[in-house]
């Protein structure tokens, strides 16, 4: 009877770690990140869920470019993690994320190319997603891969 | 030893090369490698003398799994610490800047003076998170000599498993480095050092505490305070001094109190004091709204905003000061937060970590969620039976029993007090927290198991 018990404890504890760490998240192939069910992890699930944003290359070739290039005190719009890249980068005072914004820089980092939407916003690990604007190629100033700038002016 | 240093080494080394190179092994493996370690210290196969080794090894892969994912930075407060990190090499450290992370010692100085040596953007992948790495190892030091090595081990390896210690602590420098030296004022709170080591140790450890992360030094003042308040009251019920001497405690609160007021009277021109009075008001404020069922005549206070926006010019005016808004407002923008409608019992509108740590969201989980929530409330009916055992066998530490109690409190409040867990964020409250709430967690699940409470080296 205390072995039993003993035992089941053992497998409480192996199991609340296992959801804990992330591993059910992802063997389970759950992709909810708008509110909170099963715990993940960005180890296991960042790439097949993108759960943080983890800049390519590219996406760090374009924030350098906008830092180094780009025309001062004029906006720059992009998602969530576009805008946490840009703030460590120091450009805290010129992110917007309003479309009505009519002379502006748009960062589109390479994930955003690929699936064609941005994080809104996060609350406490979720995120809310939105289409990235579109814009006419012709806008384009930089590009590194996937990672793209697009200048709009009205 | 030997194979206990190759094993890690190998463990660690994979880990850093596996999330550079975003191959998805490394997390497989750590998985397997703490759950072996769980079952064999729990049968008993390891030797004590190689814990440390082991929660180093295991601890730094934990953390670095997230850390050293991909070549820069991972996380939402890193970047602008990073940010602040920058604009101080740039233009150097002014101490009246209104940032939030230019209060920290960490950011603002290590940080720059380390960047001559090494790129800021490694010190905060890789530097730091080996310094954090060691918290388990710290606490299982300070635990062994109350609950033994085995018991000391399981709840190091707890608080290890936590995802708030391998991801969101990672994600921010002020609060990884703050909670490091937590750890050791833990350590020199109960691990049984020569007086003048513990009267140093803890001196340094609480300065650490406080100069590099703001937010955990309220909490960590909180306890300090909290456990002098209880040692104070007990021992004028009981006519005699409880727990240990005077010291210990004594140092600690004089160290905290003069260096939280004194050094954040002067960085930032004293603005952190007033975030934290306008926060302490704002919960005051809306919680007595959240749970009256009568209106309550709005009041003008400030807005707190717990993350600080990094500044390029230092701030020359009074910091934090924002437009007054009504409570009414504050609980507008609360709901729409939490995504709560106001309907209903109040805690229903509480974020929605502190619905899942209650149960209250069971009915809208998938299955899997639902076992998770299972998981949930007997982990934390184990901390409530472990805190009672602790209680009850009286055989502990009583500034420890003390620590734990106001820590349980402090939970209790994320939990059960609204807005406070916005506020102050439930996830790091519960990580800060389990540096005493981890060995009652052990003792319930020792309890549960065998029905009895063990002597400590069974």
């Amino acid at each position: 009877m205390r072995r039993a018990r003993v035992a089941l404890v053992i497998v409480i504890v192996i199991s609340y770690f296992l959801f804990s760490s992330g591993f059910v998240y992802e063997i389970s192939g759950a992709t909810t990140t708008t509110r909170m069910d099963t715990p993940f992890s960005f180890a296991f699930s960042a790439d097949r869920v993108d759960l943080i944003g983890l800049p390519t290359h590219d996406d760090l070739s374009a924030v350098k470019w906008i830092s180094q290039h780009a025309l001062p005190k004029i906006p720059i719009q992009s998602g969530y993690d576009g805008v946490l890249l840009l703030w460590g980068f120091g450009m805290q005072d010129r992110i917007t994320n309003e479309d009505y914004v009519n002379t502006r820089y748009v960062f589109i980092m390479s994930k955003y190319s690929k699936t064609g939407r941005w994080e809104e916003g996060r609350n406490g690990g979720l995120r809310i997603l939105k289409p990235i604007p579109k814009i006419d190629s012709d806008k384009l100033v930089f590009q590194s891969g996937d990672a793209k700038v697009y200048f709009v002016r009205s | 030893m030997k194979k206990a240093l190759v094993l890690m080494l190998l463990l660690v080394t994979e880990t850093a090369v596996a999330s550079l190179n975003r191959v998805g092994i490394a997390p497989y493996i750590l998985v397997a490698a703490m759950i072996a370690m769980f079952l064999l210290v729990a049968l008993g196969k390891i030797n004590p003398k190689y814990y440390p080794i082991y929660l180093y090894g295991l601890g730094l892969s934990a953390v670095w799994q997230t850390s050293m994912l991909g070549s820069y930075l991972v996380g939402v407060d890193i970047h602008t610490e990073m940010a602040s990190a920058k604009y101080v090499i740039e233009h150097g450290w002014n101490i009246a800047s209104s940032d939030g992370n230019a209060t920290s010692l960490v950011v603002a100085v290590v940080t720059p003076f380390l960047s001559k040596w090494i790129d800021p953007v490694w010190q905060f992948k890789a530097l730091y998170p080996a310094m954090f790495a060691a918290v388990p190892m710290i606490l299982f030091f300070a635990y062994r000599h109350m609950i033994g090595d085995k018991k000391a081990f399981l709840a190091a390896m707890f608080i290890m498993a936590m995802p708030m210690f391998t991801m969101e602590t990672p994600s921010m420098i002020k609060g990884l480095v703050s909670q490091t030296f937590l750890a050791l004022v833990m350590l020199f709170m109960f691990h049984p050092f020569k007086s003048w080591v513990k009267f140093l140790g803890l001196t340094l450890s609480i300065i650490g505490v406080v100069v590099n992360h703001y937010t955990v030094a309220f909490v960590a003042a909180s306890i300090v305070l909290g456990i002098l308040g209880m040692k104070l009251l007990f021992s004028l019920i009981m006519r005699r001094t409880v727990g240990y001497s005077w010291k210990p405690i004594g140092i600690a609160t004089v160290c905290v109190m003069v260096t939280l007021f004194g050094y954040y009277s002067i960085v930032s021109q004293g603005g952190m004091i007033a975030t934290v009075k306008g926060a302490v008001t704002h919960v005051a404020n809306v919680a007595i709204s959240m749970v009256k069922t009568s209106d309550v005549t709005p009041t003008t206070t400030s807005v707190v905003t717990t993350t600080t926006v990094a500044t390029k010019e230092p701030s020359t005016t009074t910091p934090q000061s924002t437009p007054d808004l009504t409570v009414d407002k504050l609980m507008q923008g609360y709901l729409e937060r939490t995504g709560g409608d106001g309907d209903g019992l109040y805690l229903e509108n509480q974020e929605p970590i502190v619905k899942t740590a209650l149960g209250l969201d069971f009915a809208s989980s998938t299955w899997l969620g639902r076992i998770f929530r299972v998981l949930q409330l007997i982990t934390e009916l184990a901390i409530m039976i472990g805190v009672g055992i602790l209680v009850i066998k009286r055989k502990y530490p009583f500034e420890y029993i003390a620590g734990v109690l106001v820590c349980l409190a402090l939970v209790l409040g994320c939990l059960f007090i609204p807005f406070l867990s916005i506020t102050v964020s439930a996830t790091r409250f519960y990580q800060l927290s389990l540096i005493f709430l981890a060995p009652a967690l052990v003792l319930g699940f020792d309890f549960l198991a065998r029905g009895r409470v063990c002597a400590e080296q069974e």
